[in-house]
């Protein structure tokens, strides 16, 4: 029996036939349907990284190894804070600043990509200055899950234990969001 | 690796069930489907029913059979998940307990006993909104929390 079915005969016993039907498009919101039974494979799996994520856990690359997915990490330097350096300092200075967040990012992804490939995973790496919120949702797009370190793009801030910008790409992203 | 879901009844709920024991598979994991009922949702459907139909004399019988209804659902709903998996090799329980729904939850999420916590993104009332619980709990839970849509 298939699950719509097996619904129809717990829960909806009473509207049997076509009005099943009618309450399915009205109310198929609430109700799983055949299609969304399957799960769908997850072929690619997208890691932000920025300079407050320092690590995968191994608990998360545990959980990732379940897929047979390629790793994506992209590095991605705040564009905002970019800009309010060119405005507020020369432009050398932002030239230099912006040198150390590569060369800190370039870092960070051979680091985590050599840790990954230890774990069997195949990387690739990607770095760019950006918006860490609307970027990630847009990349995340050609990608099958995101995989996301609690304190990415958190800033200072130690008073929350998840970052608001994780919880809003949450929001956003049409795919499985591992948080670790 | 043991694997809590967390079930309220929700499509997206049963969706995270799916994909996690899709996962078990795979990492020979097992998996716990974990609900809890709050006596005071009973109670302010019984209250918010009783009191638009005019009926208030009979509200500690509908708060009775709500609170017996959400459970029958409840355990439906584990039972209809566990039995698509009856005859395969799947190491797959379920628990109901009684409390504050974030409280229970973190308990049992931060127990020590799970490598892998996973829920819907969204919760009973559809896609209007991000799960409340998500909000609640996304920054409390220890373990990895796989957030399914």
């Amino acid at each position: 029996m298939g699950y719509s079915s097996s619904l129809i005969q717990r829960k909806f016993r009473d509207i049997v036939g076509r009005r099943y039907e009618s309450v399915l498009k009205e109310y198929s919101e609430f109700l799983l349907t055949e299609e969304e039974v399957l799960v769908p494979e997850v072929r690619s799996i997208l890691v932000p990284l920025d300079f407050f994520v320092h690590d995968i856990t191994d608990e998360a690359i545990d959980v990732l190894s379940a897929y047979d997915a390629t790793i994506s990490l992209a590095y991605i330097t705040d564009a905002g804070v970019v800009e309010l350096l060119e405005r507020a300092l020369n432009q050398s200075s932002t030239e230099e600043f912006r040198a150390k967040k590569e060369e800190y990012g370039r870092r960070l992804l051979d680091r985590t990509a050599a840790k990954l490939k230890e774990h069997g995973f195949s990387t690739q790496t990607r770095m760019f200055v950006g918006h860490k919120g609307d970027d990630v949702v847009q990349m995340a797009k050609n990608h099958d899950m995101v995989a996301l370190c609690r304190r990415y793009a958190d800033g200072e801030s130690t008073d929350v234990s998840i970052s608001p910008i994780v919880l809003r790409i949450c929001q956003r992203v049409e795919t499985p969001a591992l948080i670790y | 690796m043991k694997i809590l879901v967390l079930i309220d009844g929700s499509k997206w709920s049963q969706k995270a069930a799916l994909h996690a024991i899709e996962l078990a598979k795979r990492k020979d994991a097992e998996v716990v489907l974990f609900s809890v009922l709050d006596i005071k949702e009973a109670k302010a459907m019984a209250f918010n029913f009783c009191a638009q139909s005019g009926i208030c004399d009979q509200l500690k019988d509908y708060e009775g059979r709500i609170w017996k209804d959400m459970h029958d659902s409840i355990e439906d709903d584990q039972n209809s998940i566990l039995s698509r998996y009856r005859g395969e090799e799947i190491r797959c329980s379920s628990k109901i307990v009684e409390g504050r729904i974030r409280d229970e939850v973190l308990r049992e999420a931060n127990s020590g006993e799970y490598g892998l916590v996973v829920m819907g993104a969204f919760g009973r009332s559809g896609k209007t909104r991000i799960s409340t619980l998500f909000e609640e709990i996304g920054g409390a839970v220890r373990p990895p929390l796989l957030v399914v849509r």
